[in-house]
């Protein structure tokens, strides 16, 4: 195993000026062995060869996604990965009371406007899906609400038809600097692998051929085992690659996976999910693509117990195997509902493991034999210069509890939920996203209204 | 060879298929040639007059006034060369023997906390000797905790008598290997040597199957106290492996930097078996690092345990693995005071940590809340659903002509305490979490589990050995 030195670089920690924090990759774990992997491969291979696909190999070289402002871009080069919000839920967890609801438009921006606060995330996909805007308005509407509140890079879904798409990609021209779409896209799309064909295809192609990036999500369904499961997602994921490249050569792609389903549910629970999920990973990377998982999902309703460890076990997996994009966060209920408080937990322990990749610094200085020599048996080390050098560098937690038991109890026992809520209502209520230049929002709305006066 | 048994087990293992390193080989050199120059320069204090005589004796550098031992470079190694790299912690019942080899990890509970919540009010309460049954009961009626330790420190019997009632208790309430962490002094070790041999049939059969093993605490920085460090050599010489264990806190009792932390708990530990090996030449011993920082703010232990505990304990496995020592790695680490967010957030991310780094043979210890001040049995049984979740992931997926050509549909374990049900049967049933869906379960485990008890002479003897501790007072 490649020792996690071979990747310590300060600088892998964010984009420049700390704007967007990085999770540094660690050291490249492998769940398949060598001999696996390479068996798992070939019957990919066979499998879309069966259907005249041929096994695609390459990515997304060289891809950056682009914020709205250049602090935000995100380099997707195998040495860091980034978080995001992907998946709309239909329920949001209102924030005061922790009642579930249909979410609307102002959910939407609300969500993204946290994520445009929180230099944890990354990448601001649509956290909820508006219900309260008409079906055939609403992907446009949606992606306008997202770039009206962040300056960071937004994902959206690739659209059902090439005209929505064709809209798609004017709205991103109008986004574009100088550096063009290839070099700078603003925003990506996601598209569900399963069956990617027909109109649903022709929009991606659209896109592709514009140059903005182009996720294509699995959502592995559990079959006769776990090796037929990943086969099967891996499949569906590659085969959808293989049309989109058979399309546009140049098309910049990247796989997702989202948790395992059973049936109609989708489980974060367990090891099997994991288990998936790593490996989609190394697979992605063999075969050239960047990869995005949803490793903050969680099963669990509310962010308890269940969700702490779903999300610890998924961020521990995520600095050992290393995803480009670490997806799904403040998701909860298996993605059924958007919790703003699970938001920022989820930071948190985005943030827990972000220094784990960064390793050990060993030198005359940290070794601190002198100093240990100087303070001798039974003394300590409260009163040492090096201390004083050395005390903030460990890490320190926003929502965790760090009283006394009985200042605890005096409090009412509150829990990080309660720490995570209270900071919430306040970037809500004083953070403000720098908004589109005027003439830009014009020209976004002027898009979206020509759109929907041809779909009328 | 998977360690980890399919069948409804007595004990589920850990298997090591991953080495995650976070140190280079010439780092870990580094830290060890510090370790070193630290024994060779700074020394240990030890405050025995007996172990020093032995160790001046044994080629140490003694200065009896300051009752500083210093270790030459060769004699440590020397030393270290001589622990047997592994060996087997017996059980009273051999079917669950425990090899501690590299090939397998073992969860043990935590220990001695000297409160416990109650489990009917949920309030934090002093623990007493029913708690002390009762949490040994439910580690030996849960298959993922491998051996016992004892868990809480009971407020209700004489201190003095407390190594003697632990001794009792993890053998008589159960059939797992004991790790006795309690032991104080020479007379203490003498007296839990007894009641081990009473159980294991006699000294030559207690040294051919060590029911019981033991460790010792370095005071840090670099102190061993008089009664431990006799303990450690008394319990050797009577055949039980005997380890030690560092708990420095860096800012406090070890340096602020992740290095030092690293220099200076690895001198102390090497430094307590270095001195076994001297005197009880092959003894088995292992190592335990248990490293911690100081909240500055509060003068407490950190209680959001962060990435750097991680690091830490990634880093000793290394080394251990350097010195071919078995290792007890302290995993489960917690500053929640509930089984709440953060306590699932730090047990999932350190316990996955400690399975990655491939080498913990004692993986210690679930069941403590606010840095193991507190003991929860709700805990173990939650931690025991992680552990076994991180289990299967360390199987990795198998990609063979059998598994692709499997012909019925992949049966998946979920952990029973997790969210499984419907919405509506959710909302109906009062939200409940992972922790009530627990609490319910270790009613269930207190109301059923029988551990198989001892002979009732053998129980006649070891009472009557405490009655008998008792007295010395």
């Amino acid at each position: 195993m490649r020792p996690i030195d071979a990747v310590r670089d300060r600088a892998l920690a964010g984009t420049e000026g700390g704007r967007i924090l990085a999770l540094p990759h660690g050291p490249g774990l492998g769940i398949l062995s060598q001999g696996d992997l390479e068996r798992l491969v070939e019957r990919v291979r066979r499998a879309l060869a069966d259907r005249g696909l041929e096994l695609p190999s390459s990515g997304a070289p060289g891809l950056v996604l682009a914020g709205r402002e250049p602090a935000c871009d995100l380099p997707i080069d195998g040495r860091t990965g980034w978080l995001g919000l992907a998946w709309p839920a239909a329920e949001i967890v209102e924030l005061g009371t922790d009642a579930r609801r249909a979410a609307g438009i102002e959910d939407l921006e609300r969500a993204a406007l946290l994520a445009d606060a929180l230099p944890q995330v990354g990448v601001v996909g649509p956290a909820v899906r508006a219900l309260d805007v008409p079906e055939p308005v609403r992907p446009l509407r949606e992606l306008h609400a997202l770039l009206n509140r962040t300056t960071k890079h937004v994902l959206t879904e690739v659209p059902r038809d090439e005209a929505t798409a064709e809209a798609v990609v004017e709205i991103a021209r109008i986004l574009a600097t100088e550096e063009g779409l290839r070099g700078r896209p603003p925003l990506s799309a996601l598209a569900p692998a399963e069956g990617l064909q027909g109109e649903r295809l022709e929009a991606a192609v659209a896109l592709a051929r514009a140059g903005l990036p182009l996720g294509l999500v699995v959502e592995p369904a559990l079959a006769e085992s776990l090796a037929v499961t990943l086969a099967n997602a891996l499949e569906q994921a590659l085969g959808a690659a293989a049309r989109v490249l058979g399309r546009v050569p140049e098309a910049r792609l990247f796989l997702a996976a989202r948790v395992l389903r059973t049936g109609a549910h989708r489980v974060p629970a367990g090891s099997a999910a994991l288990r998936l999920q790593m490996a989609f990973v190394q697979v992605a990377h063999h075969l050239g693509f960047a990869a995005g998982v949803e490793a903050l999902a969680t099963g669990s309703r509310a962010s308890d117990w269940q969700a702490g460890a779903e999300g610890g076990l998924g961020m521990t997996a995520a600095w050992m195997t290393g995803p480009d994009l670490v997806l799904g966060a403040g998701l909860r209920d298996g993605g059924r509902t958007f919790s703003p408080v699970g938001l920022l937990l989820d930071t948190e322990a985005f943030d827990l493991v972000r220094p784990i990749p960064l390793g050990i610094a060993v030198d005359e200085e940290t070794l601190a034999v002198e100093v240990i020599e100087e303070v001798g048996p039974g003394g300590h080390f409260l009163g040492e210069p090096h201390t004083l050098r050395h005390m903030r560098e460990t890490w320190t937690s926003r929502f965790m509890d760090r009283d006394t038991w009985e200042t605890w109890e005096g409090k009412g026992r509150p829990e990080p939920p309660d720490h995570a809520r209270e900071r919430a209502a306040e970037l809500l209520s004083t953070h403000e996203p720098a908004p589109l230049p005027p003439d830009v929002d014009a020209r976004l709305r002027e898009v979206i209204a020509a759109h929907e006066r041809r779909g009328d | 060879m998977s360690a980890v048994a399919t069948e409804t087990p007595r004990i589920r293992g850990l298997r090591h298929p991953f080495t995650i390193e976070v140190l280079t080989e010439d780092e870990l050199e580094r830290v060890h040639r510090a370790t070193l120059r630290v024994l060779e320069r700074v020394g240990l204090e030890v405050r025995s007059e007996r172990i020093r005589r032995e160790l001046a004796a044994a080629g140490a550098r003694v200065d009896d006034a300051a009752m500083r031992v210093r270790f030459p470079p060769e004699m440590v190694e020397e030393h270290l060369a001589l622990i047997p790299p592994s060996f087997v912690m017996c059980a009273r019942d051999p079917a669950l023997d425990l090899p501690i080899d590299g090939s397998a990890g073992w969860l043990s509970g935590d220990g001695t906390s000297a409160f416990v919540v109650d489990l009917e009010t949920g309030r934090r309460r002093p623990s007493t000797m029913r708690d002390l049954v009762e949490t040994t009961r439910v580690t030996d009626a849960v298959p993922e905790l491998a051996y016992q330790w004892p868990t809480v420190a009971p407020s209700d019997v004489p201190p003095h008598t407390q190594a003697a009632h632990y001794t009792y208790v993890m053998l008589a309430h159960s059939t797992k290997h004991a790790q006795h962490n309690e032991v104080y002094s020479r007379r203490d070790a003498q007296v839990v040597l007894e009641m081990a041999r009473v159980v294991a049939g006699g000294d030559r059969e207690l040294r051919e199957r060590p029911i019981v093993s033991t460790y010792q605490c370095c005071i840090s920085p670099l102190v061993y106290d008089e009664g431990p460090i006799e303990a450690a050599v008394e319990l050797a010489r009577g055949g039980l492996p005997s380890g030690f264990v560092a708990m420095g806190i860096g800012c406090a009792t070890a340096p602020a930097t992740l290095a030092g932390t690293l220099v200076s708990m690895n001198a102390e530990m090497v430094g307590g078996m270095t001195i076994l090996e001297a005197l009880v030449p092959g003894a088995v011993t292992f190592c335990g690092p248990y490293p911690t920082f100081m909240d500055l703010r509060t003068g407490d232990y950190r209680q959001d345990w962060g990435p750097e505990d991680t690091l830490l304990k990634l880093a000793f496995a290394q080394l251990a693995h350097r010195y071919r020592v078995p290792i007890n790695i302290m995993a489960l680490d917690t500053g929640a005071k509930t089984q709440d967010w953060q306590a699932g957030l730090q047990h999932a991310v350190s316990l996955f940590a400690v399975a990655a780094a491939g080498r913990a043979e004692m993986i210690t210890g679930t069941g403590t809340l606010h840095g193991a001040a507190v003991y929860d049995n709700v805990n173990v049984v939650l931690d025991a659903e992680l552990f076994r979740l991180i289990c299967e992931v360390c199987e990795g997926i198998p990609v063979t002509e059998e598994t692709l050509g499997r012909a019925e549909l992949e049966e998946v374990w979920l952990p029973p305490s997790f969210a499984l049900e419907p919405l509506e049967a959710w909302e109906r049933t009062g939200r409940p979490g992972a922790r009530e869906r627990a609490r319910e379960r270790v009613r269930e485990i207190l109301a059923t589990h029988e551990p198989e008890p001892l002979p009732e002479d053998v129980d006649r003897e070891l009472r009557r050995i405490i009655a008998a501790r008792e007295a010395e007072a």
